[in-house]
Order: structure tokens, then C-alpha cells, then sequence
């Protein structure tokens, strides 16, 4: 028996375009299982069920009518909760912007999913305004990690990816401005793309951290992620932190065969790691049989830049409702933005001119390599409300460390894929396969590949949570 | 900076701002302060050739 929340947007969409099932029926399963589960996750934070039901039979229309319904035909995905739906408020996860006017239009993501046939189920859970690595907003509550309902799930895009992982979507788009896609897919046992900064239309995503903030979408299968991300490109005139190239699909070069050179990640990057984290990492590079490792020079105060700039952009852009409404905001979220607004303009222009000579440095190294691979988190998920963890005897904060490897990575707009590695019994981890800017088809045939052989791999949704 | 002058500078840095921080508002954005100022002096102490230009508009 099909169990449909098992079924990723390219089987969905086959067995919709075969009229084996109609897209009716697929989002009614899933809406029912969100009706089950969701008191349990937390993933959702509304669900636009009459909306979903009427857009799948819209799809089923077409088909009947011989018109062609697109390639993600019948496939759910949810909505991080910064994501513009027409008629819908866009809350960014945060109390304060509970009154805000609905959206006028669907940001430009999901416009391009829905083009594509698939179905919108609703707005996820994530960190006020992305500002965290773990979904425990202080308004809707934390999302739980289907993998054990008593961990976080990761942030801050971390209902989107619980969502995904437990089949409560098929997908699922989020955002990462410092490793909010990353981390939760890691944390959640699943793929989750970071594409090449630029290369996405953000219109229509509330934003962070203009210089950072990115798009991305999450899926169970690294088939899945590249369909997902070819139907997200495309030029948008309106949106001013595009960078215009042509369309570079993924899909039909997932099983293109090129011998990339690959490396480790050192220094930096093995520091502070689990043993757990370090041997995701060693388990990926040995089934490549990669014995390089390379470093990326100054990568701690790549972070720390990172991570002064993130909290004065988004500081300033948060500035005029901080005068008027810093109540409403979470207090751990509203008092960072108050500080990183308090930086003086010479400790920000010198991490942005430290940001070009770490993108300078990072370039020379990607001379030598085509590919390097690093943990994308230090540990594995952490229990809900756990403020540090024991790493190497040492106590770690988890809030401020949970984006230690995404982080500087970001900071010069990297493309980056997350890829699952499950050990049964455990809690499981992410490896980021990193590439040089515009090398998304790339590192998304390297992880398909990698699942090919069993290395990467995401649970069923049904073997999680039946 | 002690404790003492992160708070006067949060105080003043708000006031600038126009942001009404109580008490205990600035004595929690003094920690949040100390954590940035950390971070800072990891690439402030880090030597940029000086015709090394701000990454403003930032393209990959």
C-alpha cells in the first residue's frame, strides 16, 4: 500500500499525471495528517486548507482537460511564515506583525511552485524575524524534531523542515541568512539547498539580513531538492538583490558524471565538532575516497563578522518599530536587534571590507578544490530548552553555536546542499557539500549521487511517525 | 569596556537612536554588546591592506 506521506513532489507529481491518484485526494491525505500531527510537531502555523483543496483541483482540472497541470503536478509544500501568500498575513514568526495587511501577492517562490503545479498546504513555524538556530518562538511555541518530539527541530527555518521529515509536505521552502536552512535540515534528517547568493528571487520573503538572507527549499530526496530548485529560478526585474543569469536547470545533470575534487574542511571546521559530527563528515569524504583536506583562512572571523553584520542589518532594518513596539517583540530577539542597531558604522565597514578579503581567500582555495565538505552543525539536535551542550567536556552554548559551520559560509554567498546522514538509534546529522558560486547542479548531483549509494539518505515520514 | 561602560554606552547609543529602553532593558543590551564587541575585535585585530574596499553591494 502507498503510504502518500512517504512520496516526495516527483512521485506525487507522476502518480497525479498517471491518474493513478488525483491531487485532490493527495492534499486531503496530507491535510489530515497535519490535523494528526501537528499537535504533536508544531510545524504549521495555519493551514489554508479550503485554499489547498481548491488549487489541487485546479490541477486535476487540467489534467481532465488535457492542458499540462506542470511538473511539480499534485506535490504539497508548506511556507516558511515570511513567505508573501496573497491574502495572507505574513507574520515572520512574530507577534508584532500579527495586525500586519495581508500580502497583495504570492511571493516570487511561491508563485513559482504553484506555476508548477503543486499545491500549498500552509505558513510554517520558525524563529521571530530568522533570528535563531531553533525554532522555540516565544509566541507559537517550539516545533519538535520528528526524529524525537522532545528535541528542537533546528532554526530558523525549522517548521518547514519538521514538516518535510515528518511528510506533513512533500517540501518545503525556507530561508538561511546564517544557516537557517542548514541547520534545521541537518537537524531533521533531510536535504535542504542554500543556493549561490543572488540566484533566487527573495521578492516577496520578509527579510533579516539584506547582505545574507537566502532562499532555498527542503525536500526528503536530493531528486526532489533539484526539481524544486529549477522550478524557483527564473529572472525577476523586481526584485533587487537578484543577480540576472540564465536559468542552469539541476534536474537534467543529476546524473552527469564528473570527478570534482573534493576536500575536508579542517582547522575551523574540526575544532569544536561532536565525534558524531566529525565522522558524518570522514563517512561522506571515505565513500569519496577523498583524502585532501583543505582550510578556509580566517574562517573564525569569518563567523564573527557574520555575525556582527547580521545583528547590525538587521538592527537598522528592525529600528523604527524597535522605538515604538520593542514589547511585542520576543525579548532574547527584540534586545539583540536593539544592540546590533547600537554598533558604531566603523566596526560594520570594517567587517564588510574583511568580507571581501575572506571571499578573495576562499576563491584561491576553490583553485585547488571543486567541492569541500564540512559538518553542517557541531552536534545533533539538542533537547527543547536546553541552553548548552557538552562538547569534548567543554559546555557549548547552543544558541549561539548551532550556525558555528554555516556561518562563515554564508558570509560570501556560497551555494551549499545539506545532506542527511541517519544512523539507527541515533539523532541525525547534516554534512554541507560546499562549492564555489554558481555550482548548484553540481553539488546537487554529487549529494544525489551520494543517496545513490546509501551514504545520504532521509527516513520515510511513515517510519518516524506511522 | 566593563560592565559599567557597556551600559553607559548602550544608554547613549539608545537615547541617539530614539529607543526607550528601560533599566533592565539596557543592562540586557549591554550583554548583548559585549558578545558583539567580542565578535568585532576577532576581525578588527585581523590587518586589511588599507585599499581593501567595504563589500557594500555584495555580489558572490
Amino acid at each position: 500500500m502507498i503510504e502518500i506521506a512517504d512520496l516526495g513532489p516527483l512521485q506525487l507529481s507522476a502518480v497525479v499525471r498517471d491518474r493513478r491518484m488525483t491531487a485532490e485526494s493527495i492534499a486531503r491525505a496530507a491535510l489530515d495528517r497535519i490535523e494528526k500531527l501537528n499537535p504533536i510537531i508544531n510545524s504549521y502555523t495555519r493551514v489554508y486548507g479550503e485554499d489547498a483543496l481548491a488549487a489541487a483541483r485546479e490541477t486535476d482540472k487540467a489534467i481532465i482537460e488535457g492542458r499540462d497541470p506542470g511538473p511539480l503536478a499534485g506535490a504539497t509544500f508548506g511556507a516558511k511564515d515570511l513567505y508573501d501568500v496573497a491574502g495572507k498575513i505574513t507574520t515572520a514568526g512574530a507577534n508584532a506583525r500579527a495586525a500586519a495587511a495581508p500580502a497583495r501577492e504570492d511571493a516570487f517562490a511561491v508563485a513559482a511552485l504553484k506555476r508548477c503545479g503543486a499545491t500549498l498546504l500552509g505558513h510554517q513555524n520558525m524563529d521571530e524575524f530568522a533570528y535563531g538556530f531553533s525554532t522555540e518562538n516565544a509566541h507559537t511555541g517550539p516545533t519538535h524534531n520528528p526524529y524525537d518530539v522532545s528535541r528542537v527541530a533546528g532554526g530558523s527555518s525549522g517548521g518547514s523542515a519538521a514538516s518535510v521529515a515528518a511528510g506533513l509536505a512533500s517540501a518545503a521552502i525556507g530561508s538561511d541568512t546564517n544557516g537557517s536552512i542548514r541547520v534545521p535540515a541537518a537537524f531533521c534528517g533531510i536535504f535542504g539547498l542554500k543556493p549561490t547568493f543572488g540566484r533566487l528571487s527573495r521578492r516577496g520573503a520578509f527579510p533579516f539580513v539584506h547582505s545574507f538572507d537566502h532562499v532555498g527549499p527542503f525536500a526528503r530526496t536530493a531528486a526532489d531538492l533539484a526539481a524544486l530548485y529549477d522550478a524557483m529560478q527564473g529572472s525577476d526585474q523586481l526584485d533587487a538583490g537578484q543577480i540576472h543569469r540564465v536559468n542552469e536547470p539541476a534536474s537534467p545533470n543529476l546524473d552527469t558524471t564528473s570527478e570534482p575534487r573534493i576536500a575536508k574542511l579542517g582547522g575551523y571546521f574540526r575544532e569544536t565538532a561532536s565525534p558524531e559530527a566529525l565522522a558524518a563528515v570522514d563517512d561522506v569524504a571515505q565513500a569519496l575516497r577523498v583524502s585532501m583536506t583543505v582550510e578556509l583562512p580566517e574562517a573564525h572571523r569569518a563567523r564573527s563578522a557574520a555575525f556582527c553584520l547580521s545583528a547590525a542589518e538587521g538592527g537598522s532594518l528592525h529600528l523604527p518599530d524597535l522605538r515604538h513596539h520593542l514589547d511585542a517583540y520576543d525579548p532574547n530577539v527584540g534586545i539583540r536587534f536593539a544592540a546590533g542597531a547600537m554598533l558604531p558604522a566603523g566596526l560594520v565597514l570594517r567587517a564588510q571590507r574583511f568580507r571581501r578579503w575572506f571571499r578573495e581567500a576562499v576563491a584561491e582555495v576553490f583553485s585547488k578544490v571543486d567541492i569541500m565538505l564540512a559538518p553542517a552543525t557541531p552536534f545533533a539536535a539538542p533537547p527543547i530548552g536546553q541552553a548548552t551542550i557538552d562538547i569534548g567536556g567543554k559546555p557549548m552554548s547552543v544558541r549561539a553555536n548551532a550556525g558555528l559551520y554555516t556561518q562563515p559560509i554564508s558570509f560570501i554567498g556560497l551555494p551549499v546542499v545539506t545532506i542527511p546522514l541517519v544512523t539507527p538509534g541515533q539523532m541525525p546529522l547534516g554534512v554541507q557539500l560546499i562549492g564555489p558560486p554558481w555550482s548548484e547542479a553540481r553539488l546537487l548531483a554529487l549529494a544525489h549521487w551520494l543517496e545513490r549509494i546509501g551514504v545520504a539518505k532521509a527516513r520515510l515520514p511513515s517510519e518516524l511517525l506511522p | 569596556m566593563t560592565p559599567a561602560e557597556l551600559q553607559a554606552f548602550a544608554r547613549t547609543s539608545a537615547q541617539a537612536l530614539g529607543l526607550k529602553l528601560n533599566e533592565a532593558d539596557i543592562a540586557s543590551a549591554a550583554v548583548q554588546l559585549a558578545i558583539l564587541l567580542e565578535h568585532a575585535r576577532n576581525f578588527t585585530e585581523f590587518h586589511l591592506p588599507a585599499e581593501l574596499e567595504p563589500l557594500t553591494v555584495f555580489e558572490p
